[in-house]
């Protein structure tokens, strides 16, 4: 079985599935909007002396988030602080539509630090269109939108097709596993405190 | 609720003082919903009808609350039994991409599939539930484990609130029509034994008439009388339970209000004589109905002949220790697949029981020579009988993975347990079974033995039946007793 890179192995810690995410989709901005956000990165944002916390907390975001503990790792930081730019740009230039700030903003930062900064270099989402799609469309899952005028379908297919983590098959279907694995450990503890239903035999 | 015991005692003080007291069965302990969640839609009437069965004079101590969380729109749904045309194929293309499968070729048809038990459930249970399931509807299962810790599975919603209705199903082919009767409470599930979870709910998919499940231990009612005239009271149209439970029934103070249509026996062996002394008691049909809950109901038998295994999407094979099936009319491992939990879509299952698969007269699969699900009573001071169900919870609130508890006709009981807390598990089996008890700790449940052993034996035979207020009452006797 492959190993996990250490971003990898804490984003299946959050146990968020992609199944989930996408079930839970609004429509959201045009993905051109974000791809144009992403290519106009200021380049102090992703610098190696960036301190990417500080970034995240002045683009106003607020909350914990697991990618919190892992920002000595350079591609780490580096997605951290793309993420925040994509909110804090909102400012600079105004509210994408449905505003990208009105979605779950921490998953953003752990999403493209953790689950996509290993698999595609930051830098590339940049300056590579592919990668940039990637990183666009990853950005509106994690905060709960799909491009505007595409279904769950076609949006899920669509980021499926461009997924880096896809050119390694056996990594993916690790990453798979154990995501699912903190998933449904996660879903029976949330049930058990949210008690069993009746039962009617003794079995 | 303090509601103040017959002797002036509140529940809350006796458990204080009750050194085998566990946590999750105090007074609302694992009740966390309102009610409005456990029956989205409830109207006042329902309302009214939920708090007269729940603060009636004579109720016993409620340790839990909990309903169904069906909305009246999902009754028709529930009511009718899934549809099995081609049910198994679909049942394997899930399975196929299942986290313990999916790396496997050659998997064409069932018998391609390697059979699965239960330990590989406790090692990784979500590589049994599919990658893609909604797992927002999923609720908290979990199995008594009497052989082992239990088993947490993710059970469904719809598929819980079926049960009643195959249930239903069998009564109605023994006893006759079972419809909502506005005077009377649908069911009761009544069990015996120290610490139980109980409730009163609404059967959403019944017309929202009232279930319970009661422990007939009398130390949970208000004072002696009380069992009897809430029972005749609640006078339960079908009763379900295990046998120990059952038997309580026979008690004329607990069963001379009762006249059900039916009564359900489960989890272990229903002797023939019980099911003879129930039956002429109550003159109803008894049912036996084997299942497990990961799998549920299985199969049933309403007299001493083989059991019939239930219509539905259930595959019954028997196989040999290597996993290759026995002939027909050979005893081998009951392994099942079922699909009616779609979080837990189970292929070639090992149950740990025992039997042969035989064609029964006019159609239908049986199961005969059924082995398993034996059910050991334990001789604690003074005679006084402690089912296994008592123990099994001290072993896994202790932490043992498994254990192996033999109680020698002279009394003296041996524990080996995998793992746990061995003081605290000496504690409390001497609480329970007298001083003499030694406790051996392996490191790893393999350690007990293969398969699915007989985890508890008795040679001794108690007198009585042990209640927990006899307990309570009486510690100085119980020292002094002895075994």
């Amino acid at each position: 079985m492959a190993a996990l890179d250490p971003l990898l192995a804490a984003w299946t810690r959050l146990g968020v599935r992609d199944t989930d995410l996408w079930a839970r989709t609004v429509p959201g901005p045009r993905l051109a909007d974000v791809e144009a956000r992403l290519s106009a990165v200021p380049a102090p944002f992703v610098a190696d002396e960036a301190a990417p916390l500080a970034i995240v907390r002045d683009c106003g975001i607020g909350g914990t988030f697991a990618a919190e503990a892992l920002l000595g790792d350079a591609r780490a930081a580096k997605g951290a602080a793309i993420a925040a730019w994509l909110i804090g740009s909102e400012d600079l230039y105004g509210p994408l539509d449905p505003p990208l700030a009105a979605g779950a903003a921490p998953l953003l930062v752990d999403a493209l630090s953790l689950r996509l900064a290993p698999t595609a270099d930051p830098l590339t989402w940049i300056g590579d269109a592919q990668r940039r799609e990637e990183a666009a469309r990853w950005s509106l899952l994690a905060l709960g939108y799909r491009p505007a005028g595409e279904g769950i379908h076609d949006a899920s297919s669509l980021l499926s097709s461009l997924d880096s983590l896809r050119r390694d098959a056996a990594l993916a279907a690790v990453l798979e596993e154990q995501t699912h694995r903190q998933a449904v450990a996660a879903k029976l503890a949330e049930a058990r405190a949210r008690e069993a239903t009746a039962r009617y035999t003794r079995e | 609720m303090t509601t103040s015991a017959g002797g002036g005692t509140s529940w809350a003080e006796r458990d204080e003082a009750d050194p085998l007291a566990l946590d999750e069965y105090r007074p609302g302990e694992s009740a966390v919903l309102a009610d409005e969640e456990r029956w989205p839609e409830l109207s006042v009437e329902e309302r009214a009808r939920l708090a007269a069965w729940r603060s009636h004079p004579d109720a016993p101590r409620w340790t839990h609350a909990t309903g169904d969380r069906l909305r009246p729109g999902d009754a028709e749904r529930v009511a009718s039994a899934l549809p099995t045309d081609g049910w198994l194929e679909s049942h394997l293309e899930v399975a196929r991409g299942l986290v313990h499968y999916r790396r496997l070729s050659g998997l064409r048809e069932l018998a391609d599939f390697p059979p699965v038990s239960r330990a590989d459930l406790m090692s990784d249970v979500s590589a049994f539930v599919p990658l893609d399931a909604d797992l927002s509807g999923a609720v908290h299962g979990s199995s008594s484990g009497s052989t082992g810790a239990a088993l947490v599975v993710p059970d469904d919603i719809d598929d819980n609130a079926r049960t009643f209705h195959t249930l239903r199903r069998l009564v109605q082919a023994h006893a006759g029509p079972w419809e909502p009767d506005p005077h009377r409470v649908a069911l009761a599930h009544v069990v015996h034994q120290r610490e139980a979870f109980t409730y009163v709910s609404l059967i959403t998919s019944f017309e929202r008439t009232p279930m319970m499940r009661i422990n007939l231990d009398p130390a949970d009612w208000p004072e002696p009388g009380s069992r009897g005239r809430y029972l005749a009271a609640a006078n339960p149209q079908v009763i379900t339970g295990d046998p120990m439970s059952l038997e309580t029934l026979l008690d004329d103070e607990v069963g001379r209000g009762l006249a059900p249509l039916a009564i359900a026996s489960g989890a272990v062996e229903l002797s023939d004589g019980l099911r003879a002394a129930l039956e002429a008691r109550f003159a109803c049909p008894v049912l036996d109905i084997y299942g497990l809950h990961e799998t549920r109901p299985l199969a049933y038998r309403a007299d001493s002949g083989p059991f019939r295994v239930l219509p539905g999407r259930i595959v019954v094979e028997t196989l040999d220790h290597r996993g290759a099936p026995v002939a027909q009319g050979e005893v081998g491992e009951i392994t099942v697949t079922v699909g009616q939990n779609p979080f837990l879509p189970l292929v070639r299952y090992r149950t740990g029981d025992f039997g042969a698969l035989v064609d029964l007269p006019g159609g239908g699969v049986g199961i005969d020579h059924f082995e398993g699900r034996a059910h050991t009573v334990f001789t604690g001071p003074g005679g006084a009988a402690v089912p296994a169900v008592d123990l099994t919870q001290h072993l896994q609130a202790h932490g043992a993975l498994g254990w192996e508890v033999v109680q020698r006709a002279d009394g003296a009981v041996r524990a080996r347990i995998a793992g746990g807390d061995a003081e605290a598990i000496r504690a409390a089996l001497v609480a329970m079974v007298g001083e003499r008890v030694t406790v051996e700790r392996v490191a790893t449940v393999r350690e007990l033995g293969v398969g699915k052993p007989r985890r508890y034996r008795s040679e001794a035979a108690p007198v009585q039946r042990r209640s927990r207020s006899e307990e309570t009452a009486k510690p100085a006797e119980m020292e002094g007793d002895g075994v």
